[in-house]
């Protein structure tokens, strides 16, 4: 939750429609493609279970 | 017990508005477990996940494709299933749940989709206090699995 947390009350502006990777309140990843994303993270903690998200785009979605 | 979050708000400078969007923190599993957010979708049947989150956790893709329909059109799919838990440190739920791995370029965030995930939960959205409640639904199952 704690990476969560940093995700929902950060102001990430830079990396909308992004996947970012978080961990210790600090991206560790970001990107348009979430597999790359993860790898990278894997590699930088390959102990710790991965946070990642996507940043919402700025643009109206309708799903 | 009540499970309650915020929107996720990204200022909008061109048009001095906010983008907001319900995301709820969660787990998911394959071969490998990640946390990630999803966006709770009550008109989707069923819950989709983009093909390389799919592919990063390692979720069965053996399975033949299908179409599936959305707002963009059609579009190829493979049906499968993943643990999915969610929760606070005072209580959390595991659910194995099947999903569509959408086999498209725009990789979209999670959606939560009705089947798995909305029959588990009574599911309001609160667009003025910009939250979203999950309340556990008592007659659904609980699974225990370790994520």
């Amino acid at each position: 939750m704690k990476s969560y947390n940093f995700f929902m009350s950060s102001n990430l502006e830079k990396y909308v429609g992004k996947w970012v990777a978080i961990d210790n309140d600090k991206i560790i990843a970001y990107g348009d493609n979430v597999k790359k994303v993860i790898e990278e993270a894997q590699q930088k903690i390959p102990k710790k279970r991965i946070f990642v998200s996507k940043v919402p785009e700025k643009t109206t979605m309708i799903f | 017990m009540v499970l309650v979050y915020k929107y996720k708000k990204i200022e909008n400078r061109p048009i001095n508005e906010k983008t907001k969007t319900p995301l709820i923190p969660i787990t998911i599993r394959g071969n490998i477990s990640i946390d990630t957010t999803g966006i709770p979708d009550s008109g989707a049947d069923v819950t989709a996940i983009p093909l390389g989150m799919a592919e990063a956790i390692g979720l069965d893709l053996s399975a033949k494709k299908e179409k599936c329909v959305g707002v963009g059109g059609w579009v190829d799919s493979i049906p499968s299933s993943m643990y999915i838990r969610l929760g606070n440190e005072h209580e959390n739920y595991t659910f194995l749940i099947p999903v569509k791995v959408i086999l498209d370029k725009y990789e979209f965030p999670i959606l939560l989709g009705r089947q798995g995930f909305f029959n588990q939960f009574v599911v309001s959205f609160d667009e003025s206090e910009e939250k979203v409640t999950l309340k556990k639904k008592n007659k659904s199952p609980k699974l225990k699995h370790q994520l």
